[in-house]
C-alpha cells in the first residue's frame, strides 16, 4: 500500500455555479466559428460527435452534474459510459470559457472523481490500469528492471548516482512502448546535443500518476505525486523535461503546488523551442523533405497555450513544409487518446483517431507530427487500420533527423 | 342559386347600380364574349359591403369569383355566380413615407399610386408582366417587378381578405396589433397568409393591403448594351445583379422591346430595325458619386463581354418605358392577342431553355424570330424570370391554333427540363399541378376546406384539371 | 454522527429525489403506450437511436430559460425523412407526443417537453445536400448548423443570414423560430430565406413545397401557386417537422469596410431618426443599433471588463458594415453614410477603428475582421448573470422610442438599481431595422441568474411586466408567433372566458380568425394531437406553458 496524502482538494459541488448556469447554448459543440475554414470540419467534441445525444456533449454532462447535485438522477451504466467516454480534451471548455467563462472540462474531471468516490467509476478496464500502477508503479505492467531500457547507450546521467541540471522524465508510455523508443531517445538526445546536462531516474522512475487522475482516482494520483515530488525536490535539478504531454500536464498543474519553486518544468516541445528557435543551440541543417501537419496534443495546446513553440521548431527545419489542420491550435480535434478512453472504449478512440487522420489527409500532408505518446500511438493505430500512407513522427524525431543524427 | 330575391338582397347592400348582369357590363372582363354570360357583376364599396355579400353568398351556396385580371379567362363567363369587382374600393388610405409603405385598397392601380407616391418623395416597384392594374393584386400574385435586381422581394407587407363566411382574414402583425404599430408581414403563428399569394383567390378575396415603397434617389442612369448573342447579354445582367450594381436590369430581344415600347404594329416594326438582336438594360440609382462609380464598373463589365454601349434617343425611350407598369394585355395591340410563356430558372440555363421555345416554334411553324423574349434577374441573379411572348391574330384560327400548340409543346419540354413555373393558371395549371407532390396538393385542399367549407370561393380556378 | 454519513444524510433529506415525474395523462404518454412506442421505435430506427435512459433524457430537460427541468419520456434521433415519418406514425399509433428539436436555443423552453413524450433530436440529419453559389441556394437537413452552413456558403462566395446566436444553432430550427440578424435591413430575415421544404406532417405523410414539389430548379421564387414553404415557421412543431429545406443564400462581395457611428446621449429620439435614414439608404450590408452595454458584453472577455468597456463606450452605437466588389466601393458607401449621419445629427461621433481594434485585440471571438463572417459573440449576454430574459418585439422604429422608455422605467421599478454598470434593471436594448427600416426588431435583454431562484423571482415579474406593457400598452408584437404560444393559455376568468381562445375574439378579433384557422388545420393534420401538443382539443386549454 502506497503512502497517501490528504491535501485539500476541489470537489464537484464547488463548481455548482458553473454547471447550474450552463445555459445549453451549445457553443461547446463546435469549433470556434470564426476559425473554421471548411464545413466538413466544424465538430470539436469526439464524444458528442460519435454518440450524438446531448448528454455526451459538454452541455449534457453539465446537466448530469446538476442532476446529480440536486439528486434528480442516479448514476447508472449509461452515466458511467458518458462520463468515461469524454476525452477530457478541453475543446468544449475552450469554446465555453471564451464566451461564458465556465469550466466544463474541470467539471467532468471532478465528475470522475465523484464517480470514483461514489463507487460507480472508473470503468473496469481502468481499474486494471490502476491495479498495475499499484503493483508495477506504472499502468503498463512494465517490470522495474526494464523501465530504464529505453535509454540504453545514450549519454545520459543516472540521477540516482550523480548530479545533473536537467531531469529527463521519460514517462511510462515512452518507457514501455517499443514503437515509441525512437521518439523518446530522440528527445533525450536532442537535449544532450543542445548542450544540456541531462540525467534520468532510470529504473527508479515512477509513474507521474496522470492515468489515475484522468480516470478520477485522485487518491492514487496523489500517492505518486507525493513520492515524485519528494524525489524531484531532492535531486537538485533545475529543470525537468518531460517528452510526454500528460506528465508535463500533471507536473505543471498539480505538482507545482508542492514542487520546489526553482525547478522549471518543460514539455519537450518547449525545450526544443528554446534550443532551436530561441537560443539556436541546435541548428537543423539537414533537409527533411515532407509536407507535414502539426497535431496539437490537448494537454499541451489547450491546457498550456503551447501552440507557437512546436511550430517555431518545425519552421526551422529545412525542407519541411509545415501545413495546418483545418482544426488547428485551440480548435484542434483530440486524437482519441485522451481521458483514458482508449483503454475503456478502444473502438471509439480509434474512430476518433481515424476522423483526425481523415482531416490530415484532406490537408494534403504526408505526415503528422505531434508531441505526445498517446497521440502517436493513436495515429499509428488509425493508419494501420485505414492502411493509410500517412507517416507519424514525434517532434523530437524530426529535430534529430534534421540535425543529421541517429539514435 | 342566384334568384331575384338574392339579387335584391345584394342590391340592398351595394346599391342596385353595382349589381349588374349582361354582356354589356361583362365584356369589359371577357372581351371575346359571344354568349350571354351567367355571371352577375357585384361592385362593393368597402369591406363591409363585401363581407355582407359573402355572408349571403355562403348562406345560399353561390359561387363567388373575383376579378383577378384585366382580361379574364373566357370560360368563366358562362359560370353561374357572382363576379366581384374591386374597382370601387380604390382609396389610398395612407402613404407612409417614413416607414416606406402605402396602405391601399384593391382597386388602386399602379398609375394612381405611383403618381401619389412620387408626390410624397417615394415610388413603387413596377411590374414587368402584370395581368391586372391593381397593385395589390399584382403584388399578391407575385408579378415579376422591374427593380427585382436591385431590391429583394416581396413588396407586400400585410393584406386583408374576406373569407367565404364574411369574416376578415388579416395577415401579419395586424393579427395582434392595430395598423400603424408594426405593419410587419409575418403571421403571428404558422405562415398561412402566404397561402393566399398566387392562389387565384380560392381561399378569400384580398381587398386591402400595405405595399412597399422606395425612396427616390439623387441620381439615375440608364445604360444600354447591345449584343448579337444572348449568352454574353445575359451574363452581363447576371454579373451586375450579383454584384449589386443595378436597380433595374433586364435582357431582351429586339422583338420584345419593340413591341413593349411601341403602340402600333408599324411603329414596332420600325423600332425593331433600330434595335440590336439582344439588349441588356441596366439602370443605376443612388447618390451621384455612387452611380458614377457603378457606371464605370458596369461599362467595364459590358466591354469585357463584348457589349456595345448604346446612347441617344433609345436611352430615353427605354427610360420612359421603365417609368410605367408593363401590362401583358397592352401587348395585344401588336397582332390582336398575345400568349406568354413564363418560368424561372438558373441564369446558366436561360439560353438552353429559350432555344427549347424556339425549337417548339419551328416544329409548329411559328416564326421563331417573332418571339419576344426577356430575362429579368431576381434575388441578385439567383434566378432569372424568363418570358417568351407569342403574338398572334386571334381571328386567324390557324395561327391561333399554332400558338396554342406551341404553348403546350414549349411548356411540356420546359417542364421536362424541370424549369420552375410559379403561378400556373388555365391549361398550364393542369400541366404543372399534375406533376406536383400529392402532400402539397392535399395541404392546399385542406386549407381550402377549412377557410371555405362550402367551396364557393373561386371554385375550380386554381387546381384546374387536378 | 459520523462525518462520512453527512453526505448521505443530506441526500436523503432532499425533497427532489426522483426524476422529474410527469403528471399521469389520461390520453397521452401512458406507461404501457410508451413501452410499446419504444419497442416500435427501436425497430424503426435501431436501438442506438432510441433511448429512455434518464442520463440521456436529462440532457433534453432544460434550456437557458429559468424554467424548471421537464424530462421527455423518450429521445430519438432519426436519420432521414422516412424515419421522421416513422416516428410520427408510431407516435400516433401509441398516442405519444412528439417534439422536434433543432438545437433548443429558443430562450423560451420551446422544445422542452412540458408533457413529456418523445423529443426528436434532428441533429443526426446534418447533411448539406447541395450548395449552389451561382444560383444562391443551399439544400440542408435540420441538423445543419450555421457554423457549417456559413463556411460552406462562403466557399462559394455567398453567405447565409446568420443570427447573432451560437454558431451551432440549427439553421432550419432557427427559421422555425426567428432568424433575426444584422443583415435584415438589406436582406430580411427568417421567412425571407425559405425557398422550399420537405415536411413530415403529424400523420406521417410527407409534403414537398415550392420547387421541391416537382423536383424543379430551385428558382428562388415561391409557388407553384400558394406558398406553403413557411408553414412550419412559428408552428413550433405543431404541424410537423421539416426534414429538408432550400435556404436562400445572398451574395458576398469581396471587400468589407466598417465604420463605428456613436451617439453619446442616452436618448433614442435622434438615434431612431438617423437609423431610419441609414436603413433607407440601403448601403449597409449589416446594420444594427446597439447600446453600450451590448458592446461591452460582446467585447469584454470577462464581466468586469465588459462593465469597464460599457462605461467607456458611448451610450448608442451603430453596427455598420459595408461591402463592395472593390474597396473603393465599400469605402464610398461608408463615406456616404457617414456624411448622411453627420448632416442629420452633428453630434454623432465616429469611433476610430484603432480604438475598436484595440478593444478587441486580445479576443478571438470578437475579432473585428471576422464579425461580418459570423457575429457569434452575442451568446455572451448569457454570461452576465447566467441567462437572460429576452424582450423580442417588432414594430415601426418610431414606436420603440416610447416603448423603450416605459420598459426601462418599469424594470427599474420592479427590480431596483445597483451601481453595477450592467445593473439588473438596465436591460440592454438593440434595434434591428428590417427591410430598409420599414419595421424593426427591438431586443430588450434582462439578465438573470438561472441558478439563483431568488434572482429569477426578482427579474421574472419585471420581465412579464415590461412585455405586457409593450404588447398591450403599446400594441407591439412579439417577434415570434404569439398565437400558438398563447393558444389555450388559461385565464383566471369566469366560465366561458377561461382560456385565451375565448378571450381572443374580445381582445383582438383579427387574432381570433387566425387562431380558429390554425386550430382547424392543426386538428386536421394531427387528429391525435401528438405533434408538440400545446393545448387539449377537448378543453381548449393547455395545462403548462413554456412561454416566458
Ligand atoms: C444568447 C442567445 C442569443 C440569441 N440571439 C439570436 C439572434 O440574434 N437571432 C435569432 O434569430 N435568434 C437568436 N437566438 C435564438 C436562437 O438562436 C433560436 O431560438 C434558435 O436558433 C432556434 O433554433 P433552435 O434550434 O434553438 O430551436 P428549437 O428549440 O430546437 O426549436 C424551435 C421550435 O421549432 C420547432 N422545430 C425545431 N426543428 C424543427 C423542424 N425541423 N421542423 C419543424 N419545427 C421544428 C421546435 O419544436 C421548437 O418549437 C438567441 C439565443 C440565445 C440563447
Ligand atoms: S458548457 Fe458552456 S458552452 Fe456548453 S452549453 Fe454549457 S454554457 Fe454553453
Ligand atoms: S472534453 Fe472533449 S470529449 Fe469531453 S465533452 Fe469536452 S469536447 Fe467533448
Amino acid at each position: 500500500m502506497k503512502k497517501r496524502i490528504t491535501a485539500p482538494r476541489e470537489v464537484l459541488h464547488e463548481l455548482q455555479a458553473d454547471y447550474s448556469i450552463c445555459t445549453k447554448c451549445k457553443i461547446c459543440q463546435g469549433v470556434h466559428v470564426q476559425f473554421c475554414p471548411d464545413a466538413r470540419f466544424w465538430r470539436n467534441c469526439p464524444a458528442g460527435t460519435r454518440y450524438r445525444w446531448d448528454a455526451y456533449y459538454a452541455s449534457g454532462k453539465m446537466e448530469i452534474a446538476r442532476g446529480l447535485h440536486v439528486n434528480e438522477i442516479e448514476p447508472n451504466e449509461r452515466m458511467a459510459h458518458i462520463v468515461y467516454s469524454c476525452m477530457l480534451c478541453s475543446s468544449c471548455q475552450e469554446q465555453c470559457y471564451e464566451v461564458k467563462q465556465l469550466h466544463p472540462t474541470r467539471v467532468f474531471e471532478l465528475l470522475r472523481e465523484k464517480a470514483v468516490q461514489d463507487g460507480w467509476g472508473p470503468m473496469p478496464e481502468h481499474k486494471k490500469l490502476l491495479e498495475a500502477m499499484e503493483e508495477y508503479d506504472n499502468p503498463w505492467e512494465l517490470p522495474k528492471k526494464k523501465r530504464g531500457e529505453w535509454a540504453k547507450g545514450l549519454p545520459l546521467k543516472n540521477l540516482k548516482k550523480e548530479k545533473a541540471e536537467t531531469l529527463f522524465f521519460a514517462g511510462c508510455t515512452y518507457a514501455a512502448d517499443k514503437e515509441l523508443r525512437n521518439a523518446v531517445r530522440s528527445a533525450a538526445l536532442c537535449l544532450v546535443e543542445g548542450g544540456m546536462d541531462v540525467g534520468t531516474l532510470g529504473a527508479e522512475e515512477l509513474c507521474c500518476g496522470a492515468p489515475a487522475l484522468l480516470v478520477g482516482d485522485r487518491d492514487l494520483f496523489e500517492t505518486f505525486a507525493f513520492e515524485n515530488i519528494e524525489v524531484f525536490n531532492q535531486l537538485g535539478v533545475k529543470t525537468i523535461v518531460a517528452p510526454c504531454s500528460h506528465c508535463a500536464w500533471v507536473f505543471k498543474e498539480e505538482y507545482s503546488r508542492e514542487i520546489n519553486q526553482e525547478i522549471k518544468v518543460m514539455q519537450i516541445s518547449e525545450a526544443l523551442y528554446h534550443l532551436v528557435a530561441k537560443e539556436k543551440k541546435l541548428v537543423p541543417e539537414k533537409e527533411v523533405r515532407m509536407k507535414a501537419v502539426f497535431h496539437d496534443p490537448c494537454k499541451l495546446g489547450r491546457r498550456f497555450d503551447l501552440y507557437k513553440q512546436p511550430r517555431a521548431v518545425l519552421e526551422a527545419i529545412p525542407g519541411l513544409e509545415l501545413m495546418e489542420f483545418y482544426r488547428a491550435t485551440f480548435n484542434s480535434l483530440c486524437c482519441g487518446g485522451g481521458g483514458g478512453v482508449p483503454y475503456a472504449f478502444p473502438d471509439f478512440a480509434l474512430w476518433t483517431a481515424k476522423e483526425r487522420l481523415f482531416e490530415a489527409e484532406a490537408t494534403g500532408a504526408e505526415a503528422i507530427i505531434t508531441s505526445c505518446p498517446y497521440c502517436v500511438q493513436m495515429f499509428k493505430k488509425a493508419i494501420g487500420e485505414k492502411k493509410s500512407e500517412m507517416k507519424v513522427y514525434d517532434l523530437a524525431e524530426i529535430v534529430l533527423l534534421s540535425l543529421g543524427k541517429e539514435v | 342559386m342566384i334568384d331575384q330575391g338574392l339579387l335584391k338582397k345584394i342590391s340592398e347592400i351595394v346599391g342596385p347600380e353595382h349589381v349588374l348582369k349582361g354582356k354589356n357590363y361583362l365584356s369589359k372582363y371577357f372581351p371575346r364574349l359571344e354568349e350571354e354570360p351567367q355571371l352577375v357583376l357585384v361592385r362593393p364599396q368597402d369591406e363591409f359591403d363585401l363581407s355582407e355579400v359573402m355572408i349571403i353568398a355562403s348562406e345560399n351556396k353561390v359561387p363567388v369569383y373575383s376579378v383577378r385580371r384585366e382580361r379574364m379567362n373566357d370560360d368563366l363567363a358562362s359560370k353561374e355566380g357572382l363576379l366581384v369587382d374591386f374597382s370601387r374600393m380604390d382609396q389610398i388610405k395612407e402613404i407612409d413615407r417614413r416607414n416606406l409603405m402605402a396602405h391601399i385598397y384593391a382597386g388602386v392601380s399602379y398609375e394612381t399610386l405611383q403618381k401619389k407616391c412620387l408626390e410624397k418623395d417615394c415610388k413603387l416597384l413596377l411590374p414587368a408582366a402584370a395581368t391586372s392594374r391593381s397593385v395589390l393584386r399584382s403584388y399578391l400574385d407575385r408579378d415579376i417587378l422591374l427593380g427585382s435586381g436591385g431590391y429583394r422581394a416581396p413588396n407586400l407587407s400585410i393584406f386583408h381578405a374576406v373569407l367565404s363566411d364574411g369574416r376578415i382574414w388579416v395577415s401579419g402583425s395586424q393579427q395582434m396589433t392595430s395598423e400603424g404599430i408594426a405593419d410587419f408581414r409575418e403571421d403571428q403563428g404558422p405562415q398561412f397568409s402566404l397561402f393566399f399569394g398566387a392562389s387565384e383567390d380560392i381561399f378569400g378575396l384580398p381587398f386591402y393591403g400595405i405595399v412597399y415603397t422606395y425612396p427616390l434617389r439623387e441620381a439615375r442612369k440608364v445604360l444600354l448594351f447591345a449584343f448579337d448573342q444572348l449568352e454574353p447579354a445575359k451574363d452581363l445582367a447576371y454579373k451586375v445583379s450579383r454584384e449589386e450594381h443595378c436597380f433595374e436590369c433586364l435582357t431582351a430581344n429586339s422583338r420584345y422591346l419593340s413591341v413593349l415600347c411601341s403602340s402600333s404594329a408599324d411603329e414596332a416594326e420600325k423600332m425593331r430595325e433600330q434595335l440590336p438582336p439582344w439588349l441588356t438594360v441596366v439602370t443605376l440609382e443612388h447618390r451621384r458619386e455612387l452611380v458614377e462609380l457603378w457606371e464605370r464598373y458596369v461599362r467595364a463589365d459590358a466591354e469585357n463581354l463584348g457589349g456595345k454601349p448604346l446612347e441617344g434617343e433609345l436611352v430615353e425611350v427605354i427610360d420612359r418605358q421603365l417609368q410605367k407598369p408593363w401590362y401583358l394585355f397592352e401587348r395585344d395591340y401588336f397582332k390582336g392577342a398575345m400568349q406568354h410563356i413564363f418560368h424561372y430558372d438558373s441564369y446558366k440555363r436561360v439560353p438552353q431553355l429559350f432555344s427549347e421555345v424556339t425549337a417548339a416554334a419551328q416544329a409548329v411553324g411559328y416564326p421563331a424570330e417573332e418571339i419576344g423574349q426577356v430575362i429579368i434577374p431576381v434575388y441578385f441573379g439567383g434566378a432569372g424570370y424568363c418570358e417568351s411572348d407569342l403574338y398572334y391574330n386571334p381571328d386567324d384560327s390557324e395561327e391561333a391554333g399554332r400558338v396554342e400548340k406551341l404553348y403546350e409543346q414549349a411548356y411540356r419540354s420546359l417542364l421536362d427540363k424541370k424549369t420552375f413555373v410559379d403561378k400556373p393558371v388555365g391549361k398550364l395549371a393542369s400541366m404543372v399541378y399534375g406533376l406536383v407532390d400529392e402532400g402539397f396538393l392535399n395541404m392546399i385542399k385542406l386549407f381550402k376546406r377549412i377557410v371555405d367549407p362550402a367551396g364557393i370561393m373561386n371554385p375550380g380556378q386554381l387546381l384546374e384539371g387536378v | 454522527m459520523w462525518i462520512r454519513d453527512i453526505a448521505k444524510d443530506i441526500k436523503e433529506r432532499r425533497v427532489s429525489g426522483i426524476i422529474w415525474q410527469h403528471e399521469a395523462d389520461p390520453l397521452h404518454n401512458k406507461k404501457e403506450d410508451l413501452e410499446r412506442a419504444k419497442e416500435l421505435l427501436v425497430q424503426a430506427l435501431g436501438e442506438e437511436w432510441v433511448t429512455d435512459d434518464p442520463t440521456i433524457l436529462i440532457g433534453y430537460s432544460r434550456d437557458q430559460s429559468p424554467f424548471p427541468s421537464h424530462y421527455p419520456h423518450l429521445v430519438v434521433m432519426p436519420d432521414s425523412t422516412e424515419e421522421v415519418a416513422e416516428v410520427y406514425k408510431i407516435a400516433n399509433q401509441c398516442k405519444v407526443d412528439v417534439i422536434p428539436m433543432g438545437t433548443g436555443l429558443t430562450t423560451m423552453a420551446l422544445h422542452i417537453p412540458m408533457y413529456g413524450g418523445i423529443i426528436m433530436d434532428l441533429r443526426r440529419m446534418d447533411r448539406i445536400l447541395e450548395v449552389n453559389g451561382d444560383d444562391l441556394y443551399m439544400v440542408i437537413q435540420p441538423g445543419v448548423n450555421y457554423l457549417a452552413a456559413q463556411v460552406e456558403a462562403q466557399r462559394v462566395k455567398a453567405r447565409v443570414l446568420n443570427p447573432s446566436t451560437a454558431a451551432t444553432a440549427g439553421v432550419i430550427s432557427n427559421h422555425a423560430f426567428c432568424n433575426i440578424n444584422t443583415l435584415a435591413s438589406k436582406f430580411g430575415f427568417g421567412i425571407d430565406n425559405i425557398i422550399d421544404v420537405t415536411m413530415v406532417l403529424p400523420d406521417g405523410s410527407i409534403m414537398k413545397t415550392g420547387p421541391a414539389s416537382y423536383g424543379a430548379v430551385k428558382a428562388q421564387v415561391p409557388g407553384p401557386g400558394p406558398d406553403l414553404s413557411s408553414m412550419f415557421r412559428y408552428a413550433f412543431g405543431t404541424l410537423g417537422t421539416v426534414t429538408e429545406m432550400t435556404l436562400r443564400l445572398y451574395p458576398e462581395q469581396e471587400y468589407i469596410y466598417q465604420i463605428y457611428p456613436a451617439y453619446e446621449k442616452d436618448d433614442l429620439t435622434r438615434v431612431i431618426d438617423v437609423l431610419y435614414a441609414v436603413a433607407n439608404e440601403n448601403l449597409t450590408l449589416e446594420l444594427a443599433h446597439m447600446q453600450n452595454s451590448f458592446f461591452g458584453i460582446f467585447v469584454g472577455s470577462t464581466n468586469k471588463e465588459a462593465c469597464a468597456i460599457a462605461k467607456s463606450m458611448p451610450r448608442n452605437n451603430f453596427f455598420t458594415i459595408f461591402s463592395g466588389t472593390t474597396m473603393e466601393e465599400a469605402k464610398l458607401k461608408a463615406d456616404l453614410v457617414e456624411r448622411l449621419i453627420l448632416e442629420m445629427e452633428p453630434e454623432f461621433d465616429f469611433l476610430p477603428p484603432e480604438v475598436m481594434e484595440d478593444l478587441v485585440s486580445d479576443l478571438r471571438s470578437a475579432n473585428l475582421d471576422r464579425w461580418q463572417k459570423y457575429f457569434n459573440v452575442t451568446v455572451r449576454v448569457m454570461r452576465v448573470r447566467g441567462s437572460f430574459l429576452i424582450g423580442a418585439l417588432i414594430g415601426h422604429l418610431d414606436n420603440f422610442l416610447e416603448v423603450e422608455k416605459r420598459m426601462r422605467e418599469s424594470t427599474s421599478n420592479q427590480i431596483g438599481h445597483t451601481d453595477d454598470p450592467l445593473p439588473p434593471d438596465d436591460a440592454s436594448t438593440y434595434l434591428q431595422p428590417y427591410h430598409m427600416g420599414r419595421s424593426a426588431y427591438m431586443e430588450y435583454d434582462l439578465y438573470t441568474n438561472q441558478g439563483d431562484k431568488d434572482e429569477v423571482m426578482r427579474t421574472f415579474p419585471a420581465y412579464m411586466r415590461v412585455m405586457m406593457e409593450a404588447m398591450i400598452g403599446e400594441g407591439l408584437v412579439l417577434a415570434c408567433g404569439a398565437i400558438p404560444l398563447l393558444k389555450g393559455m388559461p385565464a383566471p376568468l369566469p366560465k366561458g372566458l377561461e382560456n385565451a381562445d375565448n378571450l381572443m375574439p374580445l381582445l383582438q378579433p383579427n387574432a381570433a380568425v387566425f387562431a380558429d384557422v390554425f386550430t382547424e388545420v392543426k386538428k386536421a393534420v394531427d387528429p391525435n394531437n401528438i405533434a408538440a401538443r400545446r393545448w387539449d382539443y377537448e378543453t381548449g386549454l393547455c395545462k403548462k406553458m413554456s412561454l416566458i
